[in-house]
């Protein structure tokens, strides 16, 4: 199964993030942000807007790479697969 | 890109370890001397870039950052001081570099990087450091690296993490075409240590020196990640978005 790790900056959102990363059943990065929001319900609404589209603060890499297709999601994974879920941080 | 400048006696002595970088050179540091670098606050990592920026002899620093400093920039804002709270925080910047390295040039600017001041700031420079807080700062001078062709280090951090990478306009892709809006919950004050600001900072100053010195690989359309709790690093590839309302032609 993928392995998808969350960045902590969602962590102070869903605390229960701290015990990732996880392995979760998905084929597509869409799939994967249901089977994060059915385990943390509520999240998918911080990194997708209405219509399913990445929201534009949020970053998918899937085995190191940006996601081409934000608006669908419909990128593929692998078994082996591993997801990087961030977010824009900033200075200071 | 910057026009050399030859050195002195006294400039061959005090960066000699550095001359003796392969690839680098009287060359490299000839380029360094007559570089302009805008840094976008002098805070947490721009107070570092700034240091180490002004210890390696770039020419000439132009520091944007407002406001007066506060006990809780003393965690982290290394050129500020306890003797100066309350004082404004781009001269003691400005005073503690000098102390440093007193060929500096330094063009001290006591307000942030706005709309409003961004395409003359920007026009100053060779090359942008970004170390702000707000995403509006950091969106400003997106825009006017993108529009005047100026190499662009962006630094980030959360608490224990971080990123970097360098924006080379045409070339790689721009931080709109990452992230064309802030994280709506985004709030200017956040947990952070000095050693992650600090790390990011050097960093930062690293890959202003290699594009300004014209050697190395800078991390362009890569963006690297850290979790210093972990001391995880990563290297990511980014993509250009073909419909980034910045960049895309």
């Amino acid at each position: 199964m993928p392995r998808v790790h969350v960045t902590r900056n969602l962590w102070r959102f869903f605390p229960a993030l701290a015990e990732g990363p996880f392995d979760l059943q998905a084929a597509s990065a869409k799939e994967m942000v249901a089977a994060l929001d059915a385990r943390f319900p509520g999240l998918a609404g911080y990194l997708v807007d209405d219509a399913g589209a990445l929201r534009q603060h949020v970053n998918l890499f899937i085995d190191d790479e940006a996601v081409l297709d934000r608006k669908t999601l419909g990128d593929t994974l692998s078994a082996g697969s591993t997801v990087h879920v961030m977010q824009a941080l900033s200075g200071g | 890109m910057p026009k050399a400048k030859p050195l002195t006696d006294e400039e061959r002595a005090v960066y000699e370890w550095q001359l003796w970088s392969p690839e680098f050179g009287e060359a490299g540091q000839e380029r360094l001397k007559g570089s302009r670098v805008l840094i976008s606050r002098v805070g947490g990592l721009g107070s570092v870039v700034a240091y180490e920026l002004a210890a390696a002899g770039v020419g000439t620093l132009i520091l944007a950052h407002g406001g007066n400093i506060k006990p809780s920039d003393l965690n982290r804002q290394l050129l500020m001081t306890h003797a100066a709270l309350g004082t404004s925080r781009v001269q003691s910047a400005e005073r503690r570099l000098k102390e440093l390295n007193p060929r500096l040039d330094i063009v001290a600017v006591p307000e942030n990087m706005s709309d409003s001041n961004a395409a003359e700031l920007v026009a100053q420079a060779d090359l942008i450091v970004d170390c702000a807080p707000l995403f509006q700062e950091r969106f400003a001078m997106n825009r006017e690296a993108v529009r005047q062709s100026k190499p662009l280090v962006e630094c980030a951090m959360y608490d224990c993490e971080a990123s970097i990478t360098t924006i080379l306009p045409g070339r790689t892709p721009c931080l709109a075409c990452r992230h064309p809006d802030a994280p709506p919950h985004w709030r200017r004050e956040f947990p952070v240590f000095g050693a992650v600001s600090g790390t990011v900072g050097c960093l930062g100053a690293m890959e202003a020196i290699k594009v300004l010195g014209g050697f190395g690989e800078p991390l362009a359309g890569r963006l690297l990640t850290m979790d210093l709790r972990t001391m995880s690093f990563r290297m990511l590839k980014l993509a250009r978005n073909p419909a980034c309302p910045v960049c895309a032609t």
